[in-house]
């Protein structure tokens, strides 16, 4: 989660109850996994419910990694912020939104 | 490298950019953006997160031991914050309109700008204060400092007020439009346009970085461009950094320290216009 190479920065809003669902194969990366898992079981997410479950998730692996120093609720809003930039990046490859979904 | 590695070299790569930082006024925002990104990595939205976050660190941390030596002038530091703040405020917004090239290739001419104006002024210790501002006067905006180099006090009065507070609009703004504490602008406004010590420059810059900064921090943490496991160890080592740096500035002939800064300011022009112009990457 350190060093993201592959987001994008400013993602176009997309609508809190656009389904969403996984297409690809399971991801080696460590980001896209965060969102596999979080897809996984469910044969499709609204947007906002991903999202939210995806920034959970990448807080929490921080909070395993570096324990209580990540555990600072001032920067929560990072890891939904973040989790939007990877959905975003991976809509159209690995994720599709909408209505096939 | 391992994740706990990794925040171990920021740190310590964070000490020396603080360090630099604080001896030449420039917050260490600006030397990080580049060696987080280049060499680390980062994605530049987070560098530059990290690096405002940093830049109040280090203002912190350098301007309350400059406080302490009468180099920082608190009363010309308030006032000129008025333009910094609202030109970081103004800078933030217009983010998302300016393409960031053609930011970074005006922020690149006006550095190479500065440093020809260094070069000028690179045998003066001390500015010759002929002119007296009506402004200036009016707001008290003087001060007097011990330059151990010198073995003497110094007395100093600020000149071409208005000029500088526009200087200071114009460095807030690019604060808010990069990222960065912009204190390369505070100081040219400072020691070039009002005429002020080098050292009570650097030292003033030092100070008001963080207010400026501050301001616009609030909007990168409200795009979540602020990674706490990036923020935090760049924070506490620039932190660190800059209190060593601070010693080390109160033992420099002004001279001297405009050597230093020279190279620094004429490596960010030319990677600033490269960058505008498309050669050096986003």
């Amino acid at each position: 989660m350190l060093r993201p190479s592959s987001f994008v920065s400013n993602p176009a809003p997309i609508a809190a109850d656009t389904p969403v669902t996984w297409t690809g194969d399971p991801p080696a990366d460590e980001e896209a996994r965060v969102v596999w898992e979080a897809l996984a079981g469910a044969p499709a997410l609204r947007y906002a419910v991903l999202v939210e479950r995806v920034g959970e998730r990448l807080f929490r692996l921080d909070l395993e990694r570096f324990g209580v120093s990540a555990d600072v609720g001032f920067f929560r809003p990072f890891y939904d912020a973040h989790a939007r930039r990877i959905v975003a990046a991976l809509a159209g490859t690995r994720l599709s939104l909408g209505d096939r979904a | 490298m391992s994740p706990l590695a990794f925040v171990a070299a920021l740190f310590a790569t964070s000490v020396a950019a603080g360090g630099a930082g604080a001896v030449l006024g420039l917050g260490g925002g600006i030397l990080l953006i580049p060696i987080l990104t280049l060499f680390f990595g980062v994605d530049l939205h987070y560098a530059m997160g990290a690096s405002i976050v940093s830049v109040i660190a280090t203002s912190s941390g350098a301007a309350a031991a400059y406080l302490r030596t009468s180099l920082s002038n608190v009363r010309i530091g308030l006032f000129l914050a008025l333009a910094t703040v609202s030109g970081a405020l103004l800078g933030a917004g217009l983010a998302g309109v300016v393409p960031i090239r053609v930011l970074q290739l005006l922020l690149g001419l006006a550095l190479a700008y500065s440093t020809v104006t260094t070069l000028r002024q690179l045998r003066v210790e001390l500015p010759e204060t002929t002119e007296t501002d009506p402004l200036a006067l009016r707001f008290g905006l003087e001060g007097t400092y011990y330059d151990a180099a010198l073995d003497r006090d110094v007395k100093y009065r600020a000149t071409r007020v208005a000029q500088g507070f526009s200087a200071m609009f114009g460095a807030g703004l690019l604060s808010g439009l990069l990222g960065i504490g912009s204190g390369a602008f505070k100081v040219l406004a400072l020691d070039y346009v009002m005429r002020l010590p080098m050292k009570v420059s650097t030292a003033t810059s030092n100070f008001m970085i963080g207010i400026t900064a501050a301001a616009s921090a609030a909007v990168y943490f409200g795009r979540g461009d602020i990674h706490p496991l990036i923020a935090a160890p760049v924070a506490l080592g620039v932190l660190l950094g800059a209190s060593v740096g601070t010693v080390l500035m109160g033992r420099l002939r002004n001279t001297t320290l405009r050597m230093l800064f020279l190279p620094v300011i004429l490596y960010l022009a030319v990677s600033m216009i490269a960058r505008g112009l498309g050669l050096g990457g986003s």
